[in-house]
């Protein structure tokens, strides 16, 4: 088996009022049954527009946010495959630090107060009980290094930092724990397009070094389309469409895919529909979610949800839409 | 650290209250010593004095020293001074057997006169900052005072404030039924009227009481009603902070929840933590002066600036006629100003986002 992280049919949905006047059925569904899997050394690549279910996926993924329905299987470093539960606190806890996520905006997910070499240390320092505390110091300086930050940034606070040197910091606050896989949350979008180069760059680096698998979640193709090595297209929670990312870019299949390329700045206007409607699926769907803004609707659009088939002769190719023809 | 030396000096308002501070501080441990005498030592036919400390006269020369006084109208307190008699006043001189902190047994004070000691009984008693209406030492009392007044707050603060982070965090960060039913609590303290409540136990309890005892139960009487209101403010910063990024990362570290909420959480507020130390203090202070005033506080014999300012500086009249017994108040002021000045700089400090000016 191959497969480091195999998702299927993940579901979550939201409550969209809280409180004693909530109305009970009003849900928000921001995963809607996803299929994933992952494989070793791969980089899996997440698009979509805001509100297409990216986010939770990933955080339902380190169980920051809990699934309703379907599985999350992890194949962990000893071998051992085992399910990723809330409940299950050991094996989460070693899962966490197997799999780390990174988070957009590093001036929130690091604690402005602390000093790199805090940031960098102190999870492991409370895994540990403090013991082989040196050992941990030096495997953090080393992380510092491996991200292209100086010894002497150890003592330093968050906020003399850049951007990019934020996001390194956070990178290299990942690595600590050795991790086998990161999940990249729109790591680049907080930051400034000339330091967006240097930070993929980083990436690349880092996944070659250290042999890391990859989930990363942009709502850019073209960045995904450059880092991953296959991606999905996620719109109202559903997958729409997984390719390779060089079959995606050269020939987008689903009119959700079509649209994402033909909106992207510089492409030029070529469909209709391009203002990006924001869709806040409150009911549970009973067609396509992209139905009300596709192009090529039909009726059976509204009434059947489409399932991902595969398309084309082992590309390995799937499409959710009616009007795809299998090839 | 080094910072916050740097910035201390920095500020010449920050750097001289903390003299002030530490002068006063080091002053109350060492009153045995340097109070020249007893707390409620009654000098007979001195009541009401104003200040008679003088530094020059004729035939002592320059000098600390006393000019005797004489009593003209006993019903106005009225006093001439008596030409060309002068006592000087000496440092180190032997008097009444102290003991310091109850312990080290003094042979002497920094400074006094032979008053007592004088065989032609001529010598007169240095009072700094006068007499109170039975011929206490009002600069002596003071010094004893600062015992209960400069402790009570951060004894008060400490307590108060610990009760609202261990509170107010658990109520914000676990949220859900903790939450609900620590809220209620407060709500339930905060409804009872403090002044009320504060009457009621101090009343039920004091009837045999010394000084010590009273004093440990004002304190914790007055945090006990303070600490509600800080542990809202806390569990709704508290709420605010542990949505951060930042917070869910620590949580991905399987940080316990303790640390996340000690290590991550409460540092967020420390400005507003400092801020209300440094305010919580003069605030205690006061709040033992009110007592004081209403008779439930610290009581003769015992001694605080709070019951002095009570006993003495609570009607116009003494004002008037004997200003010198507002100087626990002036003291009082000192403090809290100094308090509110090193709060302020502490609060830059630890704003992460606070640039060095030039």
């Amino acid at each position: 088996m191959n497969e480091l992280l195999e998702v299927t049919n993940l579901t979550k949905s939201f409550q969209l009022h809280a409180g004693l006047f909530a109305q009970a059925d009003q849900r928000v569904y921001a995963l809607g049954g996803v299929d994933l899997t992952l494989r070793t050394g791969e980089t899996y690549g997440l698009v979509g527009e805001s509100g297409s279910g990216k986010t939770t996926l990933a955080r339902t993924l380190v169980q920051l946010e809990a699934h309703e329905r379907g599985t999350i299987r992890y194949l962990s470093s000893d071998g051992s495959a085992w399910e990723v539960r809330r409940g299950d606190r050991r094996n989460l806890e070693r899962y966490r630090q197997e799999v780390r996520y990174v988070f957009q905006d590093p001036s929130s997910s690091l604690d402005p107060r602390m000093t790199v070499g805090d940031l960098l240390t102190i999870g492991a320092r409370q895994r540990t009980r403090g013991k082989d505390r040196a050992g941990l110091v030096a495997r953090a300086r080393e992380g510092l290094d491996h991200v292209g930050l100086r010894a002497s940034d150890w003592d330093r606070r968050p906020s003399e930092f850049s951007g990019g040197q934020r996001q390194r910091i956070a990178l290299a606050r990942a690595l600590v724990t050795r991790p086998r896989l990161l999940i990249c949350d729109e790591v680049v979008s907080a930051l400034d397009v000339s330091v967006r180069g240097q930070i993929l760059e980083l990436l690349l680096d880092l996944k070659n070094r250290f042999g890391l698998s990859m989930v990363f979640i942009a709502h850019d193709l073209d960045v995904v389309a450059y880092m991953a090595d296959r991606v999905g297209v996620l719109y109202g929670g559903r997958m729409m469409e997984e390719a390779p990312s060089r079959l995606l870019v050269e020939k987008p299949l689903h009119p959700y895919t079509k649209l994402l390329f033909d909106s992207a700045p510089g492409a030029g206007i070529r469909s209709r529909e391009t203002s990006a409607q924001k869709l806040t699926p409150t009911r549970a769907l009973t067609g396509c979610p992209f139905a009300p803004r596709c192009p090529l609707v039909i009726d059976r659009c509204r009434t059947e949800i489409p399932l991902p088939r595969a398309v084309g002769p082992q590309s390995g190719r799937l499409v959710a839409c009616h009007r795809v023809e299998a090839e | 650290m080094n910072s916050l030396w740097r910035r201390l000096f920095r500020r010449p308002l920050a750097w001289g209250s903390l003299v002030v501070l530490v002068i006063l501080y080091l002053a109350m441990s060492l009153c045995e010593f340097l109070a020249p005498y007893d707390p409620n030592h009654l000098f007979e036919g001195h009541s009401d004095l104003p200040p008679n400390l003088i530094w020059y006269s004729p035939q002592e020369g320059l000098g600390p020293q006393v000019q005797t006084v004489a009593l003209v109208n006993g019903v106005t307190r009225e006093y001439v001074r008596v030409r060309g008699e002068y006592t000087p006043v000496k440092f180190f001189v032997p008097t009444d057997p102290v003991k310091l902190w109850g312990v080290i047994p003094l042979p002497f004070h920094l400074f006094g006169t032979d008053y007592g000691r004088d065989p032609a009984g001529k010598a007169q008693p240095v009072f700094v900052m006068g007499t109170d209406n039975l011929g206490r030492d009002v600069f002596s009392r003071i010094l004893y005072g600062s015992r209960i007044s400069l402790t009570i707050g951060f004894v008060g603060v400490f307590i108060s404030l610990g009760l609202a982070l261990i509170f107010g965090g658990l109520a914000g960060y676990y949220g859900g039924i903790w939450d609900w039913i620590i809220m209620r609590l407060c709500e339930f303290i905060i409804l009872i009227p403090g002044l009320y409540l504060i009457l009621f136990l101090r009343s039920i309890l004091s009837d045999h009481m010394d000084t010590g005892q009273s004093y440990m139960l004002i304190t914790v009487i007055l945090s006990f009603v303070g600490w509600p209101g800080t542990a809202r403010m806390i569990r709704g910063m508290v709420h605010a902070v542990k949505r951060q990024d930042f917070v869910s990362n620590a949580q991905l570290e399987s940080m316990p929840s303790l640390v996340i909420l000690f290590r991550h959480i409460v540092p967020q507020m420390s400005s507003i933590l400092i801020l209300s130390v440094t305010l919580g203090v003069p605030g205690f202070i006061l709040g033992e002066t009110a007592l004081s005033y209403l008779g439930l506080g610290i009581v003769d014999p015992a001694v605080s600036w709070g019951s002095m300012i009570n006993r003495d500086a609570t009607s116009v009249s003494n004002l008037l006629s004997f200003p010198w017994l507002f100087a626990p108040g002036i003291f009082l002021v000192i403090v809290t100003l100094a308090f509110n000045f090193l709060g302020e700089l502490l609060r830059d400090w630890a704003d992460p986002n606070w640039k060095e000016t030039a």
